[in-house]
């Protein structure tokens, strides 16, 4: 009996024990799976952006299966800006690659409750101003924007002459008032009106205007320099009166009707007496709702009696959340759902039913406990008071109390902390850290005096409150160490804290920070500049010699704390200087620093491998300074080995170290980083960075296959399939290939499998079964063509295709089917037969033409060499002005034997030059022997055969 | 027509003479200033190679090619006391950077070394930042001999003292 008693306790115990444990920093730092919830203008359907592992796109939203059609897919490296529904069937996407901005028009059709979508890029260079109301549905595009010298035009089309880029003359909008490089139009729909902003740099200011559609005249709206207070149209209220968020004439941002014909606000709406508003709806023109930040949570009050009832009935459903309604149509509402703990999820709501979830925007995170926030208050100098946002660590770490992370905010003006899921608390409190954010004088949400209140107060008045808020914590939660981290302003006021309070402050972590504030002044020939000193001044006060003693720099001698300076070295925010000049003072002060300046890095991080990277970092560091052990788990430890090794091989964000980069690889490898090994497999292979030695490369692969890594069974199976360095074993191959394949279905092994089939390499001959294989395999994964995983894919099926062109004993119609399979991304025409002749050949003089042959080539990595040749038609079809062919590049080995080094197509032009090259560049490479380079047509005859003797 | 072209060609000899190549001195250099000499330390922040940077002033001086290469580079040069401002930078045989006049002055004084800054040239404006930490790690590390005989202050856009305050501490360990 005892014993059930006990089982049951303890069953009942796990039942009830919390998951904690710490989050991986890929989880808490990455792409959210969905944003962007809207509806269609009929309320029929519910589209989102999604960003699931197998897709990244526009979507449509499944209400009764609770699943989502993708039907405009990304590249999974582009990034999506915004969209619009234009009418029921067709929306407006604003999508981006690199830095180019990419417009889309995304038409729908509907056949037998299957939804389809076409997708069309704009052709034009322009963006969408807005569209008519009423059907069809009528567009205004701004085209030829952006170019300084050019001026916009603007016109009204249908979506089929944006897609087509017809511009007929009578649809040009006439009468506009600025049409240059720093105007931006917009069509306010309700009111039928243009909308003109015009930022003017020199008179820093920011100039509206508007006039009705159909007019030609333009009225002044308002023009005002922003420092000096803000100003946001709502919308009209009347065709003279305007709804403005504004805190002209008030110190809090509230909400006023504006008379655009006098320029005068006069009707105040709304204003909380503690908050500045972040938002205001209406119902026709009569104040519906207002929203504003209160202690850092999303407050809203309602005036009309149904957004009262939906209030009441939303508060019953999302007690202690936050929440917002993004739109209503027909009585359904799209709600988004947040908190602390909740980084946020999309809900269809309508009244009287349960809310239906649509999706979580880190769905991850659900096995995870986030912390909650606490919220503290301080009085502070002037009769302020002063809140402050404190969560505690979720895991019980064995030592209590836990140490306390004090981070300030960026700024230090115009800047606030809300209580809303935050990445980097939630990875620092499921690590056992307790972490404090402050809304000190100067931060925004507390009207204009607040915000003022903290100019001139850099490392005074702002670290005070800081430091009130720090001993209240200390009092009622026992705390008796702590670090002080930020970014910024941040980073300065952490260096700040740890020098004012040195029995505190343990350590800082300071990233992209200032910390000489007379720099501030003095940073360049362009900051010295009047209009960019009255700039600083506005936040840190009049350049004067009590500058210095805020300056961290030349408080160096005082710093105590063992510090972790972040920089980007390219940083045109903070400037790079400011980092490296408060590690030259630490330095020369002998004190304990340590650097981690990241190069072609600007303010902050816009991957999240380098978000990663820093992270992990800094929990190594705090770690280390606050005895905090067993926080952080031996596979976290790992990947931040490996991924420093990455940075450091890559040598683009940090500078180039292939010995430490080796040495973290192995520390990763031997705490079972699969990725690691596989690294190090390849170092082994290469010579570069290991020995070269064959058997201890397979043997990292082989550990590495253990782990279920697909890399690693594909490079086993590459391996064993090519008689490079060891005699082939195609069974082998094949084995690894299946085995790849299994862990990574999207990846290439697929590939190499079908063409195990086509040659006959460790199985019989199958050449139907090899070119479906390649057709489906391609068909079904390769998604989106500026994909890195779609590009890898082809290009490896384009050096299987040719290999098999070459080598495969094929029929005609098999032949024409690999031939179909170079050709699917083909918009022409492509000729089969090609001939050609030697222009030159030899060692690579690096520019045009020219080679210098000779009987042999001594061993050479930074040389070039191979052959131009000159392509002309053979099979007399003179619409077809490209033609393919098939480049082999082969190695003789010892006993005679030709090792084929690559097969791959090239495309090339009829009637023109050719170059084809290669380089000696692994340590495989880079013996003497002779290299064959060979060029066939499709039909697989061989046009050209040229060697390349290397000798010592 | 002839008499115009030898006119024009004459400037360009004239402009040519007017304009002395000067070349970075070499780390570990021993050398002294004479009278009313200084030296000039700047560095130059590029991403492709440079042709020419022109400066005028007390006296008219050009750096060359070889101390214009890719990448961020100190260079270190004997020089008459006196004003300066930096003209233009020539990038090739086809394209010349001509700077606005008022914001590239600078002083060399007399019996220092006169940092002026770094020229950032990377893509965007150019600008004339203040990076003085990374000029004194330079001299500390190149130039040891010159820094224990002459003193290095700023002399760029702006009042700025971290020379001071740093030489006081120590040298970099």
């Amino acid at each position: 009996m005892k014993l059930w008693l006990t089982l049951a306790v303890c069953w009942l115990l796990t039942c009830f024990v919390v998951d904690a444990k710490p989050i991986p920093a890929t989880q808490l730092f990455r792409d959210t799976t969905l944003s962007q919830v809207k509806f269609s203008p009929d309320g029929q359907f519910i589209s989102v952006f999604v960003n699931f592992e197998d897709g990244k796109g526009l979507a449509l939203y499944d209400r009764k299966n609770n699943d989502f059609q993708l039907i405009a897919l990304v590249a999974k490296s582009d990034w999506v800006q915004q969209y619009r529904w234009l009418d029921p069937q067709n929306l407006y996407l604003v999508s981006g690659r690199d830095n180019v901005m990419i417009h889309s028009v995304v038409s729908l059709s509907r056949q037998q409750n299957k939804v389809t979508a076409e997708v069309k890029t704009v052709p034009a260079n322009g963006y969408l101003v807005g569209q008519l109301k009423g059907s069809p549905t009528r567009l205004l595009f701004a085209t030829d924007v952006g170019r300084s010298e050019v001026e916009f035009q603007l016109y009204e089309l249908s979506i089929s002459q944006l897609l087509k880029s017809e511009f007929p003359a009578e649809a040009r909008i006439k009468h506009l008032l600025d049409t240059d490089a720093q105007t931006r139009l917009h069509f306010d729909q309700q009111s039928n009106r243009l909308i003109s902003t015009r930022l003017d740099r020199e008179e820093q200011k920011i100039h509206l205007h508007f006039r009705d559609y159909g007019a030609q005249k333009w009225q002044s709206l308002f023009s005002y320099n922003p420092t000096d207070f803000s100003f946001r149209p709502l919308q009209f209220l009347t065709p003279d009166t305007l709804a403005v968020l504004s805190d002209k004439n008030s110190d809090k941002t509230a909400v006023y009707r504006f008379d655009l014909k006098s320029q005068q606000f006069t009707q105040l709406l709304f204003e909380h007496p503690r908050y500045d508003l972040i938002d205001a709806d209406f119902s026709g023109s009569e104040l519906a709702a207002v929203s504003y930040f209160a202690h850092g949570r999303l407050e809203q009050q309602f005036f009309t009696s149904e957004q009262q009832r939906l209030q009441q009935q939303l508060s019953q459903h999302f007690a202690k959340q936050q929440w917002k309604v993004l739109s209503s149509v027909a009585g359904q509402h799209l709600l988004f759902v947040f908190s602390a703990t909740n980084p946020g999820q999309y809900y269809l709501y309508q009244p009287g039913q349960k809310p239906q979830l649509i999706g979580d925007v880190l769905p991850e995170l659900a096995e995870y406990q986030l912390a909650e926030t606490i919220k503290l208050q301080v009085p502070a100098a002037g009769g302020r008071s002063i809140e402050s946002l404190l969560s505690m660590p979720v895991m019980a770490t064995g030592q209590q109390p836990p140490a306390l992370i004090v981070m300030p905010h960026g700024g230090p003006i115009g800047v606030q902390d809300t209580d809303q899921f935050d990445p980097t608390v939630q990875f620092l409190t499921s690590r056992g850290y307790a972490v404090l954010r402050t809304n000190f004088r100067g931060s925004a949400g507390y009207g204009k005096s607040f915000s003022e209140s903290g100019v001139a107060e850099l490392g005074s008045g702002i670290e005070q409150d800081i430091s009130k808020a720090v001993s209240l914590v200390q009092q009622q939660y026992g705390i008796k160490q702590a670090c002080a981290m930020g970014y910024s302003y941040g980073g300065y006021s952490a260096m700040m804290l740890a020098i004012r309070q040195p029995a505190l402050y343990r350590c800082v972590v300071a990233g992209y920070g200032i910390y000489d504030l007379p720099l501030l002044f003095n940073a360049s020939n362009l900051k010295v500049q009047p209009e960019q000193q009255k700039r600083v001044e506005k936040v840190v006060g009049p350049l004067n010699p009590g500058l210095k003693q805020r300056s961290p720099v030349y408080l160096a001698a005082q710093v105590q704390a063992p510090a972790l300076l972040i920089a980007g070295m390219e940083d045109d925010i903070a400037g790079f200087e400011q980092s490296h000049r408060m590690y030259d003072a630490l330095t020369r002060a002998g004190k304990d620093v340590q650097t981690m300046f990241y190069q072609d890095t600007g303010h902050g991080h816009d991957r999240w491998d380098l978000d990663h990277h820093q992270i992990g970092l800094i929990e190594q560091f705090l770690s280390k300074h606050l005895a905090a052990a067993n926080l952080h788990s031996a596979k976290e430890q790992a990947h931040q080995w490996y991924l420093q090794a990455e940075l450091l091989v890559a040598g683009e964000k940090l500078k180039k170290d292939l010995p430490a980069a080796i040495g973290l690889y192995q520390q990763a490898a031997k705490a079972g980083h699969a990725s690691a090994m596989v690294a190090l497999a390849s170092a082994a292979m290469s010579g570069e960075g290991l020995n070269q030695d064959l058997n201890v490369a397979i043997s990292y692969l082989e550990q590495a296959a253990k782990l279920k890594d697909a890399t690693a069974e594909l490079q086993l199976g590459l391996l064993y399939s090519s008689n490079q360095q060891q005699p082939a074993d195609q069974q082998k191959a094949n084995q690894h290939f299946g085995r790849a394949k299994q862990f990574a279905p999207d990846g290439v092994a697929a590939l190499y499998l079908a063409r195990a089939a086509c040659l006959g390499w460790g199985q019989s001959v199958q050449i139907t079964q090899c070119i479906d294989g390649l057709e489906q395999h391609l068909r079904r994964y390769q998604q989106h063509a500026t994909d890195d995983q779609s590009q890898l894919l082809s290009q490896t099926a384009h050096r299987i295709v040719a290999q098999l062109l070459i080598e495969a004993r094929l029929q005609p119609a098999e032949r024409d089917k690999l031939i179909a399979l170079l050709n699917r991304e083909m918009t022409e025409g492509v000729a089969q037969q090609a001939e050609l002749s030697e222009y030159r050949s030899g060692f690579y003089s690096g520019s045009g033409y020219k080679y210098e042959e000779t009987a042999s080539y001594p061993v050479d990595p930074e040389q070039e060499f191979g052959s131009a040749l000159k392509v002309s038609r053979a099979d007399g079809v003179a619409s077809t002005p490209m033609a393919w062919l098939l480049v082999r590049w082969q190695r003789q080995l010892p006993a005679g034997l030709a090792h084929t080094v690559t097969d791959y197509p090239v495309l090339v032009k009829l009637n023109e030059v050719v170059q084809l090259h290669s380089a000696l560049t692994t340590a495989v490479d880079k013996k003497t022997g002779d290299w064959t380079l060979q060029v066939y047509d499709l039909k697989g005859t061989r046009l050209y055969q040229q060697q390349f003797n290397f000798k010592s | 027509m002839k008499i115009w072209k030898s006119i024009l060609l004459s400037l360009v000899v004239l402009q040519m003479s007017c304009s002395q190549q000067v070349a970075s001195i070499k780390p570990s250099t021993q050398n002294k200033l004479t009278d009313n000499h200084g030296y000039l330390l700047l560095s130059v922040d590029t991403s492709i190679d440079l042709e020419q940077l022109n400066v005028s002033g007390q006296k008219s001086f050009h750096l060359g090619a070889a101390d214009l290469t890719a990448g961020t580079h100190h260079i270190l040069v004997d020089l008459p006391a006196g004003d300066y401002q930096i003209d233009s930078v020539k990038l090739n045989n086809w394209w010349r950077l001509q700077l606005k006049s008022g914001y590239w002055n600078f002083k060399v004084q007399a019996g220092q070394i006169s940092y002026i800054g770094d020229l950032q040239l990377k893509g965007r404006l150019p600008e004339l930042e203040n990076r003085s930490s990374m000029a004194l790690q330079y001299l500390e590390q190149q130039h040891k001999a010159l820094l224990k005989n002459y003193q290095v202050r700023y002399s760029g856009p702006g009042d700025d003292h971290y020379f001071e305050f740093a030489t006081a501490q120590g040298v970099t360990p």
